[in-house]
């Protein structure tokens, strides 16, 4: 049976889509009014990313969809919804947590309606509960959200050819635009650290690391970018650049950063030739790179929609079928390790340094847009579409119902409402440069609360699904 | 002295004359042999494991604080050069081991080796790493290195070099021997046997359900996992056979099928659980428990069905002489005995305790408890500095490794331990006296977690010690969750 006939929503792999518009209905507001440095995007709206708490299972009832009513209003990339997506993950999420999404439906999920483009709408697995539906329900996810990037990144790369052909404010500010449209879109599959994304160290069976070419964060180097821009040596190809001086990070710091400087030392060859550039000659090659850059983005992001396309090598049936993996159970531990994204990447490594805990040192992945919340809150919605369900809502089948169909009712709807209240707090919670002290602290207390129904009772041993720990997974046991 | 005394005494002395002379008699050493060859093996197959799998780095050097035994705090790890080292030593010791090379030197040296690596961390404490090296220190005093090893043909080989008459490679050994060995192995199944005698395991399945929840894929018996019953079913039939497979392996009648179930038990066992070398180990074990001559009667089948007589020549035991009790031999006996008597106590020092075993492990270690208890939880440390008027929340993550963290956060010894650590740290970084108190919930087979530690004790107050803890809070009352095993 084709594992993508449960996926009920209509769902098209990209394999090289036609670059849609992004600048559309509320964006357009954003193409021509955000003012980018600083406050490039305006304050977060609450409503973006009120999510679903708890829904109910879709296995027994072949799938609800529900909520639907938590579309941004924001006009921004991060607050208003693309035009593929569903909306933020819908529901009457409310500051409870409790929010139950009511909407009904008759079967197969869907979103907010059609879908015009490429990507399809979230898709949602629905049907009763098994470890298989859960992995056709990531595979199916994941498939999505790297078409979604793929589409932004098409759409960056557009806009910083146009913005490199006519160097102007308005076509600056539309690459500024679509480049937060693809950091968005990046921090909503970036979570999912399994196979293609993932490095050698966290998935060692499937791992790529192209995730790293995207953005190489916790790793900046600035440096190597301005390497880049000086020397050229980009113009050989990219084998021999570093992750650090590609992807995202390169091209937020080429369009965001209006500085004149450089990062590398003054006596370093970098430094001697930079000194040399004129400030238009320094301009132009920023341009030149940024161009080369944004067509490497759209080749790895590509590179990912090709692994993960039925039509290329259907990296989903792979996974399904935990080939490589060893068993389902090792395949179902390497994905859900990604649910442990909030737990280190969100609190230790964000919010841990801004409320003075723990050692991490302050490291934003945004140095210039400064758009870390933005990417948070996608970070959170990644982990909802895992836990809970890729659909509208949370619908499909997700890590939660295997927790319920297993017994574990309850501490399925202690995450979720846990889950819950971390949103709430990442919904409002000003730009992260600006929270205070007392502010991070509190989000880190919530980040805690979740993280430790992750690594307490969720993973380890006493994992009531016998989920392994990542260091957990590969030593003798008796 | 009353004359029943004096009987006593004579009865006494006659039991003890006759359990020496039963010792004492002559069984083939085929068994031995068998079994030297097997366990030097199996112990060499171990340490090259832990190279492959680069458990030197993950388990003994990477971590920058190691939990110590008690009474073992000076052992300290090697250097990861060093390590690797001796790991390498040590599987050539183990190939050593099998073939009889240096037998004495070598069996010493691999078991001092073996249990070296033990005593590093107590994180990584495994029980079937503790049986191995029991096994290892025992087969180093015994004389399993008398033939069809190495050193038997090279001792051949410098007779004959001297002009002296050939000395018969010697085929019996004490039956003492033999008895220790299958007492050895038969406290560890009885001991996991009786392990399992407990609520969680017989009446609702725990923790086997959630383990057999993670083994639902596996061709044919996946689907049957999750038949309703199919957990407590299976709890049963592994508590029965721990508790009574020495029994059928003993009976003659029932051995060759009792052998049978015990390679599909430890097939199974390998097959579901990640338990290393363990099935490996019992399997070649549980041979113990066939006559002492079953090794050389199959070798001289094998040696018939191929026409090859020659040099497997059945020995008859009863033309052999009882050995003599010397001074050796009886001390020989007595630190044997002695040894039995604390490993038949060993694992029931629990009782001396009270309360659950499983969630306040004292008394868990060393008492063959193998696969009885899933547990996790969190901790964190409070440290409070009277001098600085300041209290801090202290993570041990950066402290440890994911591994020696999920070890910790079920067995209270440890984190006492890291708890002192992070108190000594504070002291010495100048925030005067400290004092350390533990945020420790666990949850054990499937429960929601409960609080493992009184916070309000001041940990650094607290001495490891073996008396009872009473800063360890009583187990959670009720059942586990019946968790189902999912498709």
């Amino acid at each position: 049976m084709n594992h993508r006939l449960l996926i009920s929503a209509t769902f098209t792999p990209l394999r090289r889509p036609l670059v849609a518009g992004l600048c559309v209905s509320g964006l357009i507001a954003a193409c021509t009014t955000q003012d980018p440095i600083p406050g490039f995007l305006p304050e977060a709206t609450t409503s973006s990313s009120s999510s679903g708490g708890r829904s109910n299972s879709s296995n027994a009832t072949g799938g609800q969809a529900h909520g639907g009513e938590g579309g941004g209003t924001g006009a921004d990339p991060w607050t208003t919804s693309h035009p593929s997506e569903t909306g933020d993950i819908g529901g009457d999420g409310d500051d409870t947590g409790n929010g139950d999404g009511d909407g009904t439906g008759d079967g197969d999920a869907t979103g907010d309606g059609d879908d015009p483009d490429e990507c399809g709408v979230a898709p949602a697995v629905t049907g009763d509960f098994s470890k298989q539906r859960l992995l056709q329900s990531v595979a199916a996810c994941s498939t999505y959200q790297v078409c979604l990037f793929s589409r932004a990144s098409d759409e960056l790369d557009r806009k910083v050819h146009e913005y490199a052909e006519d160097p102007s404010a308005e076509s600056l500010t539309e690459a500024r635009v679509a480049w937060g449209h693809a950091m968005s879109a990046w921090a909503l599959a970036e979570p999912n650290q399994f196979g293609p994304v993932a490095g050698v160290v966290t998935d060692q069976y499937h791992g790529r690391g192209l995730g790293a070419f995207v953005h190489a964060w916790p790793s900046h180097n600035r440096c190597e970018i301005d390497k880049q821009v000086t020397t050229r040596s980009y113009e050989q190809g990219f084998g021999s650049i570093l992750p650090t001086a590609r992807g995202l990070p390169a091209l937020e710091y080429l369009l965001f950063y209006e500085g004149s400087d450089t990062a590398c030392s003054t006596i370093s060859a970098t430094g001697k030739a930079w000194a040399q550039m004129s400030a238009d000659d320094l301009a132009l090659a920023k341009q030149d790179y940024a161009q080369a850059a944004a067509d490497d983005l759209t080749q790895r992001a590509q590179e990912l929609v090709d692994v993960w396309s039925e039509d290329g090598e259907d990296f989903g049936a792979k996974l399904i079928a935990h080939e490589g993996y060893g068993s389902q159970q090792e395949a179902l531990n390497v994905v859900a390790w990604s649910l442990l994204y909030p737990y280190h990447e969100i609190r230790d490594l964000q919010i841990g340094p801004r409320a003075g805990i723990g050692d991490a040192l302050l490291n934003p992945v945004s140095q210039y847009a400064l758009t870390d919340i933005e990417s948070i809150r996608r970070n959170l919605q990644a982990f909802r579409a895992l836990f809970q369900g890729c659909g509208e809502g949370g619908s499909g089948i997700g890590f939660d119902d295997w927790l319920k169909d297993a017994g574990a009712v309850e501490l399925a709807h202690d995450i979720l409402d846990a889950l819950q209240v971390v949103e709430n707090r990442a919904a409002a919670f000003p730009p992260l440069h600006e929270a205070t002290v007392e502010q991070a602290t509190e989000f880190y207390g919530e980040l805690k609360q979740l993280s430790d129904l992750l690594k307490g009772q969720l993973f380890g041993s006493g994992s009531v699904l016998n989920l392994k720990l990542p260091a957990g997974a590969a030593s003798d046991n008796d | 002295m009353s004359t029943r005394l004096i009987a006593v005494k004579g009865a006494f002395l006659a039991w003890r004359q006759r359990l020496g002379r039963s010792l004492l008699t002559p069984v083939d050493n085929s068994f031995l042999i068998l079994f030297r060859i097997a366990l030097g093996t199996l112990l060499a197959i171990s340490m090259e494991r832990f190279v492959a799998y680069g458990w030197i780095q993950k388990l003994l050097t990477s971590p920058s604080f190691h939990f110590k035994y008690y009474g073992f705090h000076w052992v300290e790890p090697l250097p990861y050069e060093q390590l690797l080292l001796l790991f390498q030593v040590l599987v050539a010791l183990g190939i050593a081991v099998a073939v009889g090379f240096c037998f004495r030197l070598s069996a010493f040296l691999l078991a001092l080796g073996v249990s070296y690596i033990q005593l590093i961390d107590v994180s990584t404490y495994l029980n079937h790493y503790y049986f191995a090296a029991l096994l290892i220190w025992i087969l180093a005093f015994s004389p399993a290195h008398r033939a069809l090893s190495v050193d038997a043909w090279l001792a051949q080989r410098w007779a004959r070099w001297r002009g002296r008459e050939m000395p018969a490679a010697p085929q019996f050994v004490p039956r003492g021997v033999l008895w220790l060995l299958r007492a050895q192995v038969g406290l560890v199944y009885v001991g996991a046997g009786l392990a399992k005698l407990q609520p969680d395991w017989l009446l609702y399945a725990q923790p086997l359900r959630i383990w057999l929840g993670a083994n639902t894929d596996v061709p044919l018996l996946g689907p049957l996992f999750t038949l309703p019953g199919a957990p407590l079913l299976m709890s049963w039939l592994g508590f029965l056979f721990d508790t009574t497979i020495v029994f059928w392996l003993s009976w003659r009648r029932t051995r060759p099928y009792a052998y049978l179930v015990v390679l599909v038990f430890h097939t199974l066992t390998r097959l579901l659980f990640n338990i290393g070398m363990f099935p490996w180990i019992m399997s070649a074990c549980a041979l113990m428990f066939f006559p002492p001559d079953f090794a050389r009667r199959a070798l001289h089948k094998l040696a018939s069905l191929t026409g090859e007589r020659g040099p497997l020549v059945m020995p008859d035991v009863r033309d052999v002489p009882v050995f003599s009790a010397s001074v050796g031999r009886r001390a020989a006996i007595a630190v044997a005995m002695t040894y039995l008597a604390f490993q038949l106590v060993l694992p029931f020092r629990y009782l001396a305790y009270g309360g659950n075993v499983l969630w306040h492990e004292q008394g868990m270690r060393f008492s063959w408890r193998v696969m009885v208890r899933a547990k996790g939880g969190l901790v964190s440390f409070l440290v409070k500095s009277p001098a600085r008027h300041k209290t801090l929340e202290v993570d041990p993550g950066p402290y440890l490794t994911s591994f020696q963290e999920n070890e910790m956060v079920g067995q209270p010894d440890l984190i006492l331990q890291m708890a002192h650590h992070i108190g000594r740290e504070y002291e010495a970084r100048g925030y005067g006296h400290v004092q350390v108190f533990a945020d420790a919930k666990s949850s054990l087979n499937g429960r929601r977690p409960a609080p493992l530690i009184d916070p309000n004790i001041d940990l650094m107050q607290v001495r490891d010690s073996l008396a009872p803890a009473s800063w360890i809070l009583p187990a959670p009352v009720g059942p586990p969750p019946l968790i189902r095993p999912v498709l």
